[in-house]
């Protein structure tokens, strides 16, 4: 340390001199232009967040494919309806012929009991007679117990059939089961935007962030069944469910999010 | 992958702030026991108060009664008043307060308007004490701090001792009670290990006693100090301390020498306060990566870090509030200030209940430094140049008070220095030119 002598500033070369006013410039503008950044991005998240705070209109598109869960979820429950629809109709059939032999039985034991009951009375000792007589009446007695039973069955495995077919033909008409032989595309809505989703709404993308929408199609009707997706702006998990929709415009399928009704900013 | 190594680094950052203030600090100021704080009888040298004085008006008065009435030997203590070219009435003052000094007090006007700093060194240059004591014209000095920094002095080497600074207006409002809390911090364990190795990189301007023949060594620098041609204005003292560090010299500090000032009122006033420091801090690391690593390893390291995190904290924030997780890590920031502000009520519950403030007010911390964070150290990042915020709106530099800033141990170092762009009193406020 010496104490004597002064400390001196360092002084720049002369290259370095003659380059700092124009450094000092660049920092200026460069600063500006990153301040200017900054704030027109705090403007936008600001922006961003109380639209998105209040938006009650966005669906997410999902394109399905036969890996989809809910494709592959939907084609397990069709499956399982043919089964169940298969093993119906073989239950009917069995049924059915059950209540052929019973009314077979019905009409021989009715003929015995005629023609025996005539010859029993005029025989009271024939005991193979009476036996013969009494077992005809007694058959008969009991098919005719049995019908009405069996034929309650049928009719029932009528009425099952019928509503087992109806779910089969709406399980098979689902986008998630044509998913497996097409390209389909179908949208997220969160249980707190429903109220404004209906079948005929019509689907809206933005480009520009939401500044350029178009229509891009509409939607179709909407589906059973809880599923979960993501908030498009926050990623938060969102419960609600699936709309199919019908898009003019294919690339808005990949779009990260739609609009249902309106533009979401709508004077533009 | 990038952005998880950049969490890592953020929070291996913070960890090292952390150990350095809170456990190792602490841990070694324990195992030193008496020996942390090494005082002397035997070097009674002359000493000179020197006060710049731009527009305080009556409150001039106060500081200059509270430096009479000093304990420290009165042949051996002058007062040197520099008046900036106030455009009030505290020369009259000053004056006034002179012609009861017994002589003990002088008063000098500046020709013309030149800053802090510049007055600083004339009245230096013209003293011939052996220490130079600087104080704030706004502060108030307890009777003995001169003396508690004269005893400090316990080697040649020893170029600067730092006193603590206080708030005067306490209860003022909850953001003066929340700075409370933040100076208890700053003093009490913030500067602990720099402490440990006589490196204090920032001894406030507020009450600071240097060797005379030091600062007239390092005139030059303080008077010539400019980057690309563009004068530099602002956090002198912290600049002056670690240049006095970069000379080869020590510089330490004392809690027993106590100054107390007035801290800003309103939010306005405290963001613009912080930042001026937010400059102050971004321009003096950036100058210490020069030579700062020459240093003791662990002076360095934290000295980096705290740089380093200074950068990189708006960063984590921005990315935080934009992943949507601002809720999460405010409630990481109120966690820590409840935790902060209970073990400063722990620790203060010896004392008068006007000395200490409910240790919820330093809750609203734990909105007000992210925010400043996120939002000042941008700014002052890409204005470094601006002198539009200078001290006492004219060509000066500020001043340093707080010494070491947040206390929340997630963030870094703030830095110096009381707020006197912006005379805190209304009538003080009401003074000043319009700049």
């Amino acid at each position: 340390m010496n104490m004597d002598s002064t400390v001196k500033p360092p002084q720049p070369g002369r290259l370095l001199q003659a380059l700092q006013p124009a450094i000092v410039k660049l920092y200026r503008i460069a600063g500006m232009a990153a301040l200017g950044a900054i704030l027109i991005g705090l403007i936008l998240f600001l922006t961003g967040t109380i639209f998105w705070y209040f938006n009650r209109t966005w669906v997410r598109p999902v394109i399905l494919s036969p890996e989809h869960a809910k494709v592959m979820s939907a084609t397990n429950a069709l499956s399982e309806a043919k089964m169940q629809q298969d093993a119906m109709v073989v239950e009917k059939a069995t049924a059915e012929a059950q209540l052929k032999t019973i009314d077979k039985k019905i009409e021989i034991y009715a003929k015995e009991e005629t023609e025996l009951g005539p010859q029993a009375a005029a025989k009271p000792n024939d005991t193979t007679l009476r036996v013969s007589y009494d077992r005809a009446v007694e058959e008969h007695a009991d098919a005719e117990l049995q019908r009405p039973v069996v034929e309650q069955h049928v009719k029932q495995l009528e009425a099952n059939l019928v509503e087992q077919e109806k779910k089969v033909g709406r399980l098979a008409a689902s986008p998630y089961i044509r998913a497996n032989e097409e390209k389909r595309v179908v949208g997220f809505v969160p249980y707190q935007n429903l109220s404004n989703i209906h079948p005929g709404v019509t689907l809206y993308t933005c480009d520009w962030g939401l500044i350029k929408c178009h229509s891009v199609g509409k939607v179709l009707s909407i589906l059973e069944g809880e599923v979960q997706d993501v908030h498009p702006h926050d990623d938060s998990v969102q419960r609600g469910v699936m709309v199919e929709v019908d898009l003019t415009d294919p690339d808005a399928a990949t779009e990260n999010v739609m609009f249902a009704g309106s533009k979401p900013f709508w004077w533009l | 992958m990038l952005i998880g190594f950049f969490g890592l680094i953020v929070k291996a950052l913070m960890m090292i702030i952390f150990i350095n203030r809170y456990i190792a600090g602490v841990a070694v100021r324990l195992w030193r026991g008496s020996k942390w704080d090494e005082t002397t009888d035997d070097y009674e040298p002359t000493v000179a108060v020197v006060i710049p004085m731009f527009n305080e008006g009556k409150g001039i008065a106060e500081t200059l009664d509270s430096l009479l009435q000093q304990s420290y030997p009165k042949h051996k203590l002058t007062i040197t008043v520099v008046d900036d070219m106030s455009t009030d009435d505290s020369y009259e003052q000053a004056m006034r307060v002179a012609r009861r000094s017994g002589g003990r007090l002088r008063v000098i006007k500046n020709t013309r308007n030149m800053g802090k700093r510049r007055s600083i060194n004339r009245a230096v240059r013209e003293a011939d004490a052996e220490i130079i004591v600087s104080v704030d014209s706004d502060v108030v000095v307890d009777a003995d701090a001169v003396r508690q920094l004269i005893r400090r002095f316990v080697s040649p080497d020893i170029a600067a001792v730092g006193g603590r600074v206080d708030v005067r207006n306490k209860g003022e409002n909850w953001l003066t009670r929340m700075q409370v809390v933040k100076y208890w911090y700053s003093y009490g364990f913030m500067k602990n290990l720099e402490w440990a190795f006589r490196r204090v990189m920032c001894l406030s301007g507020c009450l600071t006693a240097y060797r005379r023949d030091v600062l007239i060594k390092l005139e030059p620098l303080l008077e010539n100090r400019e980057i690309l041609g563009v004068p530099i204005r602002y956090g002198e003292d912290r600049y002056l301390t670690r240049q006095i560090v970069k000379a080869g010299y020590y510089t330490t500090m004392t809690l027993d020498a106590v100054c107390r000032t007035n801290v800003p009122t309103r939010l306005p006033d405290y963001f613009s306060q912080q930042l001026r420091w937010r400059r102050s801090n971004i321009m003096d690391y950036a100058g210490g990566m020069s030579h700062v690593w020459r240093l003791n390893p662990i002076v360095a390291i934290h000295f980096f870090s705290l740089f380093g995190l200074l950068l990189l904290y708006p960063v984590l924030l921005a990315r935080t509030i934009v992943a949507g997780r601002f809720w999460s890590t405010l409630v990481v920031h109120v966690v820590f200030a409840a935790v902060f502000g209970l073990w400063y009520r722990w620790k203060t519950r010896k004392q008068p209940a006007s000395e200490t403030v409910n240790p919820f007010s330093f809750m609203p911390i734990a909105i007000v430094l992210p925010v400043i964070y996120a939002l000042m150290t941008p700014v002052a990042m890409f204005t470094l140049d601006s002198s539009s915020w200078e001290t006492r709106g004219h060509a000066g530099n500020d001043a340093d008070a707080d010494g070491d800033g947040d206390a929340i141990p997630v963030e870094e170092d703030s830095d110096d220095g009381a707020d006197l762009s912006r005379p805190q009193t209304a009538a003080a406020r009401a003074q000043l030119p319009a700049a």
